[in-house]
């Protein structure tokens, strides 16, 4: 590495007393290496620095000195001249290192899984921090501010410093919500048939196997106890029906649907020194589903401060699909089920009955539904 | 502590694929490709092989590789003696 930078010369000396030179050599601190005898005298390698010390030395001592190869080194004022680029582009890379503290060079996430690291380098972009801006602490406050307002996490540090953006993060740990007092009662929210009572507070006034109706009371807040006295509490359960319920759905054999034949990935935009270069404006129409995603550029593995913004574009067209019969019955089927599941989220289906419809260009389904739903709702009143 | 002197003893370090380091010498008597003889003060070393390269001179070290077959240590009284 030395001699890159000083150049060395490999040189042959002969004469009468080479021990005497390569002596004299060692109390001048001239230094030699690679010193190889040969029949009249040696040969060796020294640094262009020494060189003419070592030659004026040999002469006091009546040797010859022969330089056999010169390896010049490698920053020379020749390297620098007529190469203006190269001048510029050391100045320029000291000026982005030692005057660019204030540009984000890289953002590093602490205790954080990568799905996190990507939803928080998300947010942050929507609140203008990424690779490649000048950061201030107005920004850094307000992108963090905006990041805290979700409620996702219990606390959360943007450290900047000196071009790294360190974040780090604790989930929002939630507190127990205080129960509210005041006087409830149960109502029950289908017709059915109860299969289940599971109540921790309250004047039951239902039992299992009873036909109950919609709007019926189940559970009441107010009882009296066995010395007439009134009193009040907040009804607390489940309770659980079989219930009947009928949906009807409507499947076409034939449909148009938007289906996707091609994806094309384009980089629209580079940010960089807190500007944004427009690379590329992609053409595209209503249809196409879009979705952004910003990368840090990195060179080599090592970070550069720049954004690349890129876009994933899904390019649909209307497609007319054909079912079959079958395809459309099983459809139909699970439009039901889907409209059962929003009425009733949590319903366990026992049996369920289908009856079908042919029309000349579709199906109509009806499917009747034997559940397990839960019946009860707790309704507040007055005291 | 040791002394100060101790650490201006001649001193010669050898492995066995033929690399030797000789600190503390003197000057150089005698340079062949075959032999190399070295004032260390009270001792002359002389050391025996073929190829001998001086890999590096700096100072009053010497770093040295080759076929190194034999080492001699002479006194130097001895040899005044004898001579």
């Amino acid at each position: 590495m030395h001699s890159l930078l000083t150049g060395k010369i490999y040189f042959y000396a002969e004469g009468a007393s080479p021990e005497k030179l390569l002596n004299e050599c060692r109390n001048q601190a001239v230094p030699l290496s690679h010193i190889k005898a040969t029949k009249i005298g040696f040969e060796g390698c020294i640094s262009t620095r020494h060189y003419p010390i070592f030659v004026r030395i040999a002469e006091r001592y009546g040797c010859k000195v022969e330089m056999r190869k010169q390896k010049k080194p490698l920053l020379t004022a020749d390297f620098f001249i007529k190469r203006w680029g190269r001048i510029c582009g050391v100045l320029v890379m000291l000026w982005v290192i030692a005057g660019c503290n204030r540009l984000v060079w890289a953002i590093r996430f602490d205790g954080l899984n990568v799905v996190q690291q990507q939803e928080i380098r998300r947010q942050l972009y929507e609140n203008g921090v990424c690779e490649g801006v000048w950061m201030d602490k107005e920004t850094l406050s307000k992108a963090h501010q905006a990041i805290m307002q979700k409620g996702e996490y219990g606390w959360l540090t943007l450290n900047f410093y000196r071009g790294r953006l360190i974040v780090e993060k604790n989930d929002m740990i939630a507190s127990p919500e205080l129960e509210e007092k005041g006087v409830s009662d149960i109502y029950s929210t289908v017709d059915g048939m109860i299969t289940e009572v599971k109540v921790t507070s309250g004047d039951i006034l239902c039992f299992t196997g009873q036909q109950i109706a919609k709007g019926q009371l189940l559970v009441s807040g107010r009882y009296t106890d066995r010395d007439g006295k009134v009193l009040t509490t907040r009804s607390q359960g489940e309770i659980y029906a079989q219930v009947q319920c009928s949906y009807q759905a409507t499947q076409p054999l034939e449909q148009t649907v938007q289906l996707a034949h091609s994806t094309e990935i384009q980089n629209t935009a580079v940010i960089a020194f807190g500007k944004r270069i427009l690379l590329n404006t992609p053409n595209t129409t209503a249809t196409d589903q879009i979705k952004e995603i910003q990368l840090p550029l990195t060179l080599f593995g090592f970070a550069l401060p720049a954004t690349l913004e890129r876009q994933q574009i899904t390019h649909t067209q209307p497609q007319t699909v054909t079912f079959t019969r079958q395809q459309a019955l099983e459809l139909a089927k699970m439009s039901c089920r889907n409209q059962l599941e929003r009425e009733y989220p949590s319903a366990l289906v026992q049996t369920e009955a289908v009856q079908t419809q042919v029309q000349e260009d579709g199906l109509v389904v009806n499917m009747t539904f034997t559940a397990i739903v839960q019946a009860g709702t707790e309704t507040t009143v007055a005291e | 502590m040791p002394k100060a002197s101790f650490y201006h003893q001649p001193v010669l370090h050898l492995d066995c694929s033929g690399f030797a380091e000789i600190e503390n010498c003197k000057k150089v008597l005698q340079y062949t490709e075959k032999e190399i003889q070295l004032d260390m003060g009270k001792q002359t070393l002389c050391i025996y092989g073929d190829g001998l390269v001086l890999t590096e001179l700096a100072g009053k070290n010497l770093w040295l590789k080759g076929n190194i077959f034999q080492i001699e240590f002479r006194s130097i009284a001895l040899q005044d003696k004898r001579s």
